[in-house]
């Protein structure tokens, strides 16, 4: 077993380009050492990203937010940026896991673990972020760059957003949905709505009837019932069949509920 | 009575070592030359090992030995017999090639890393002849092709029955409650280390086992040793709750031990935990019960229907635990239980905390709920009708069940919670509903009648004035350590830090029963207490001698021997233990053994309250309060922590904890803690607790048992706050989000 | 594969196999095995430990990524044979039982304290969510983390 513990972006650049048979790339190891317990790697080389500075790293370039892709879920949920442009993200990285796998599981992991559940995910597609990548194959993610959104003013309202997850219990879950919204406040209603859903799927998706349904309004509690139920076919058309359909097609009314709450909040204060 | 330790909040002097790290498990233990032992599991639910291919295993450098059912004892035991005379079915051996269940044991790597033994357990290959397989007792019970078992595949104990049920002219109502398979979680995964020397033939082990007598008994038949050449240790536990009750690690150990001649460690990962040791027993009762036209109940008819997984070890105990119980809450003229424990090629099913209490408490409390709700009457009136009077004799088993205050643990219980205050809440209607239930119970303090019981006790006297007791004790961390130590305190009237109760060890301790059925601190801290009042016997006795006075005027204080009409005389102990020893009387020690004539009944009454969200169908408790008729709490803050956790594992029960199996295959689906889910901090209430303490029970100080008593009635006072909250009427749990939605649903349909 | 890191407030640099875990690194190389290994998934807490003063499981944390990081175990709180306060305030309020979650539980407690002197019943409820304890509904476990901040915010005064 080879371990190579690069500490600059070039270095991990060369490491990749080496060919040492099946790499590992090694970051909080949440997804990666579950099970672990004197098991063997099925792995010739383990490539740790945890010391390279520049993949720890949130600032805004070009008018972009960069995260890099080792920054932790706890990093992200308190950092003052991702709070002031992109709420919905640092909501869902504050509800991953317990807190010691805040203090360690990565962006980057959560997004190439790609499970269907990443709590990410549904927030990256939300805000279009782009991810950046290095490898002869782009086999390693080096950070998201998410495009920041227009500064409030009157003409262009103020931009809000939101996210909330179901899963099997209210903490420390995996989710069984997630909830994703954004949109803009402009005279006092909701403008340039746009939703994704997560976890109802192989991959977390735009859902556009369901965005329609708030457009325009204050997020009124009565927009409940067809919010939830623009959802729930959203979820029916993703997961025909599926014995969690019944239940996630139903139970989408929480998280819905959750999103417009959030939501007539930012409205109101 | 004044007490000094007993009754107080005090563990400080007991729990550092556990708060410093320094506390060693089983697990913590490292033995020079020691080999790590990984089992080799059945992949298939039922079929016969034609062949294990171990040769690439045996190339893996570390790798010491691979043993399977070939080159170890095939002697059948049972892995819950905790005395060699018990006449229990012998259907286990170490290793099989009849493999019964996804996890039975096929064979074991011993290797000199924990790693080599993964990797070369990796590598074996196994060709196994499929059979049919049964993996419910209905599949079983229609017949086997291939039998499980040649003999008691499926057992039905004896029909427990007094009066005549059927003749009964009341009016009849019925349920049928079931309940899943569950694992028990506690925090320390199944560890032993056995250290086997050939040359003197001697083996040593240490175990976090409820009883190190079990587990030298096992080992004895296994490999036909003599018992006195078997040491067993009981080492600190991270929790039991049943589940290292059985004698299944320690006999494996040995046999890696015995082959190597090396020492051999044993730990299981949670998902072998969960595969294969022992799991709660899925169960379902179907309780027929009559009233009268006061609406008292008169009685009752039970038919259980054990799953008791691929071997029957306990289960057909478990039954007649379950069946014996049956008079033990309510006052009725007629019952009868019929039960039956059936294999199936699914993982063992076995002891769990309360052993048949909480699943018979389970069945009849929610008959009761529903039988109250069907009348129209409040669930504490309406027992009020039915339960049994103090100092009741039970009709099974004949014997007083003590003071057994069900009324007033109902009555404080209801207090407590606000009982009539909440039902007088109006109905809500929107997102989230709530409900309050409620349920009372009765359980054992000891095996008397049904067992012979005892404590045969040695407490010495060091001569600094300290003390060692020598007592068959297995805290399983809830404590009993600690009661025993203020118990000696207080007879002694000596400082519980200068008490030394080492635990379990088969070399030194008396023959014991083991850590079961409750009776820790009610028979064995009677025995501690009684055997520390020998010793202080002896205390006055040189005290007199040496003052040349009378015995009415000493006592004992703060560990001095002291005179009433001379408050400046003392004696300390160690003057006395050095006088003892300068005249020739010898050593201060006292035996002493103590027969249990009684079993009070600690009675107990739970009301909780559990709000749904009719959103998502997620349950919260949201509040829980309990009185335990405890008799005397001896450490009562640690007292209410066994109240807190079973009410984690009772309401876990209730919402989420369910062992789910693959319908095709038997296998867990769920083995693993992401998966399985116990409640956490954030998911519990601070739960009330209320203590009654009436000081009349033979236990020492007046106690009666705790431990299992508390996880009895909370099951069905949980699942009655959730019914009462949705207006359902679930008997089976766990009640997961997915079935409360789908219960909203219909309702709404229709 | 020589690793440097602080362990319990002393440089140390041994020679590692990268690719195991930091428990075994704890358990077998130093013998401190108050960390302990309840699940191996990151999922029970028994194995927390602080690392940077950030609570981590340290089942999920590989040897080789712990070069010029500091990591405490429970047992490092221990000065001169001396509980430290937190420890102290787990003895005398009844929050240990059988003791097995106790390290880990002590350390994401410890974790929290450093970060929030002062924290209500919830936040130490959310904060003690990764840490399984089944002999309580922790409630002795909660009282000992309040009692420990209010002991902290005295001494800090």
């Amino acid at each position: 077993m080879i371990f190579v513990r690069p500490a600059s972006i070039i270095e991990l650049a060369a490491a990749l380009a080496e060919k040492e048979g099946k790499t590992i790339l090694a970051a909080g190891c949440t997804d990666i050492l579950p099970g672990k317990i004197g098991r063997p790697w099925d792995a010739d080389r383990i490539i740790d990203l945890t010391h390279i500075p520049e993949l720890q790293q949130i600032a805004v370039e070009n008018n972009e937010l960069f995260i890099g892709s080792c920054c932790t879920h706890a990093q992200i949920a308190e950092n003052g940026l991702v709070q002031k442009y992109f709420k919905a993200l640092a909501e869902a990285c504050a509800q991953v896991g317990s807190v010691q796998i805040r203090n360690r599981g990565t962006i980057g992991g959560n997004v190439a673990n790609a499970s269907p559940a990443a709590d990410t995910m549904p927030c990256l597609i939300l805000f279009g972020a782009e991810r950046e990548v290095i490898g002869e194959n782009g086999e390693c993610i080096t950070g998201f760059c998410l495009p920041l959104p227009e500064d409030p003013s009157a003409d262009s309202g103020t931009p809000v957003s939101a996210f909330a997850k179901l899963g099997d219990r209210d903490i420390v879950t995996v989710a069984r949905i997630q909830l994703a919204a954004k949109s803009v406040i402009k005279d006092g209603r909701l403008s340039a709505v746009s939703v994704v859903l997560g976890a109802a799927g192989q991959t977390p998706y735009f859902c556009e009837e369901a965005a329609q349904v708030l457009e325009g309004s204050r997020a009124e509690e009565e927009l409940l019932e067809p919010f939830a139920a623009a959802l729930a076919e959203a979820i029916e058309a993703h997961i025909p069949g599926r014995t969690t359909l019944a239940y996630k097609r139903s139970a989408v009314k929480g998280p819905a509920a959750e999103i417009l709450k959030k939501l007539s909040l930012e409205l109101y204060y | 009575m004044d007490l000094k330790y007993v009754g107080k909040d005090d563990s400080v002097f007991n729990t550092q070592d556990k708060a410093s790290g320094g506390a060693l498990y089983a697990c913590d233990l490292h033995l020079p030359r020691m080999l790590h032992m990984k089992l080799i599991l059945s992949p298939v639910p039922h079929g016969r090992v034609m062949e294990m291919d171990v040769s690439r295993a045996q190339t893996v450098p570390g790798v010491v030995k691979i043993l399977d059912w070939r080159n170890t004892p095939q002697v059948k035991y049972n892995r819950g017999r905790v005395r060699a005379s018990e006449d229990v079915p012998d259907q286990e051996t170490l290793f099989t090639d009849h493999v019964r269940f996804v996890g039975d044991r096929i064979g074991a790597v011993l290797a000199e890393t924990k790693e080599a033994a993964e990797l070369a357990a990796s590598f074996i290959t196994l060709e196994i002849e499929e059979y049919p397989s049964y993996l419910t007792p209905q599949q079983t019970l229609a017949g086997t092709q291939v039998p499980i078992h040649e003999t008691d595949e499926i057992i039905r104990p004896d029909v427990i029955a007094f009066g005549d049920y059927e003749a009964d002219p009341g009016e009849e109502l019925s349920q049928l409650t079931g309940s899943s398979r569950t694992t028990h979680v506690a925090m320390e995964n199944h560890c032993a280390v056995a250290d086997y020397h050939a040359g003197s033939g001697e083996m040593e082990v240490w175990t976090g086992t409820q009883s190190v007598f079990g587990a030298r008994s096992a080992i004895a038949t296994i490999f036909g040793m003599d018992m006195h050449k078997i040491r067993v240790h009981k080492t600190p536990m991270g929790g039991s709750f049943g589940c290292k009750q059985e004698m299944i690690l320690e006999p494996l150990a040995a046999a890696g031990s015995v082959a190597t001649g090396r020492p051999v460690k044993l730990w299981l990962n949670r998902a072998e935990v969960m595969a294969c040791t022992v799991l709660r027993h899925p169960v379902g009762t179907f309780v027929r019960g009559k009233f009268n036209a006061d609406r008292k109940l008169t009685g009752v008819h039970l038919d259980i229907l054990l799953d008791a997984g691929a071997y029957q070890t306990v289960s057909p105990d478990y039954c007649l635990s379950m069946a014996k119980k049956i008079n033990w809450t309510y006052d009725m003229d007629s019952a009868s239980v019929n039960s039956v424990s059936v294999c199936t090629n699914t993982p063992v099913s076995g002891s769990y905390r309360g052993w048949g209490g909480p699943e018979l408490c389970f069945a009849m409390e929610n008959f009761v709920n529903m039988a109250a709700k069907s009348y129209g009457e409040d669930p504490v009136a309406f027992r009020k009708k039915s339960i049994l009077p103090p100092w009741s004799v039970t009709k099974v088993g004949d014997f007083n069940l003590g003071s057994l205050p069900l009324a007033e643990v109902m009555d404080r219980g209801a207090k407590l919670f606000g009982w009539e205050e909440k039902k007088a809440r109006p109905k809500q209607d929107g997102r989230y509903l709530r409900g309050i239930g409620m349920a009372i119970s009765t359980h054992t303090s000891g095996y008397f009648p049904r067992r012979p019981d005892w404590g045969t006790i040695v407490i010495k006297m060091e001569e600094d004035g300290s003390v060692s007791v020598n007592c068959n004790i297995h805290d399983h961390g809830c404590g009993s350590v600690l009661a025993f130590q203020k118990i000696v305190g207080e007879v002694l009237s000596l400082d519980p830090a200068r008490v030394a109760v080492p635990e379990g060890d088969t070399l030194y301790n008396a023959i014991d029963n083991g850590c079961y059925t409750s009776r820790s601190v009610f028979v064995l801290g009677r025995s501690v207490m009684e055997t520390a009042e020998v010793l202080k016997g002896q205390l006055l006795d040189y005290a007199q001698e040496i003052w040349s006075c009378g015995r009415d005027i000493l006592y004992c204080e703060d560990e001095a021997v002291r005179r009433t009409d001379d408050p400046s005389a003392a004696l300390r102990y160690t003057d006395i233990a050095y006088y003892a020893a300068d005249h020739g009387k010898g050593a201060l020690f006292a035996a002493h053994t103590y027969w249990p004539e009684s079993n009070p009944g600690p009675a107990s009454a739970d009301f909780a309250e559990v709000e749904v969200d009719t959103y998502t169908g997620h349950c919260r408790l949201t509040d829980f309060a309990c009185v335990h008729d405890i008799g005397k709490a001896i450490n009562p803050e640690v007292c209410r922590s066994q109240i807190g956790s079973a009410v984690q594992s009772g309401a876990g029960m209730v919402f989420c904890e369910e062992v789910r199996l693959d319908p095709k295959t038997g296998a867990i689906l769920n083995d693993s803690l992401e998966r399985y889910h116990v409640m956490r901090a954030a998911e519990l209430p601070d739960v009330k607790v209320e203590f009654l303490e009436d000081g009349t029970a033979d236990g020492p100080f007046g106690a009666k048992s705790i431990g299992e008593a508390a996880l009895v009635p909370v099951m069905p006072a949980v699942l009655a706050a959730l019914n009462d909250a949705l207006g359902s009427s679930f008997s089976s749990v766990p009640v997961t989000p997915e079935k409360v939605l789908a219960f909203l649903e219909k309702e709404a349909g229709r | 594969m020589i690793i440097k890191f602080v362990l319990n407030g002393e440089l140390v640099s041994p020679d590692l196999d990268p690719s195991r875990r930091l428990i075994d690194i704890l358990r077998e190389n130093f013998f401190l095995t108050g960390a302990k290994e309840g699940c191996g998934e990151g999922e029970c807490g028994s194995c927390t430990v602080l690392m940077d003063g950030l609570p981590v499981h340290s089942c999920l944390v590989l040897a080789g990524q712990l070069e010029g990081h500091e990591v405490l175990t429970v047992e490092g709180l221990v000065q001169n044979g001396e509980l430290d306060l937190l420890q102290n305030a787990f003895v005398e309020n009844n929050a240990v039982h059988c003791g097995f979650c106790t390290p880990g539980m002590i350390m994401s407690a410890k974790g929290l304290l450093m970060k929030n002197q002062d924290p209500s019943e919830a936040e130490i409820r959310e904060a003690l969510s990764g840490n399984i304890c089944r002999c309580s509904d922790y409630r002795q476990i909660v009282m000992a983390v309040k009692d420990a901040a209010k002991r902290l915010r005295e001494v800090s005064l």
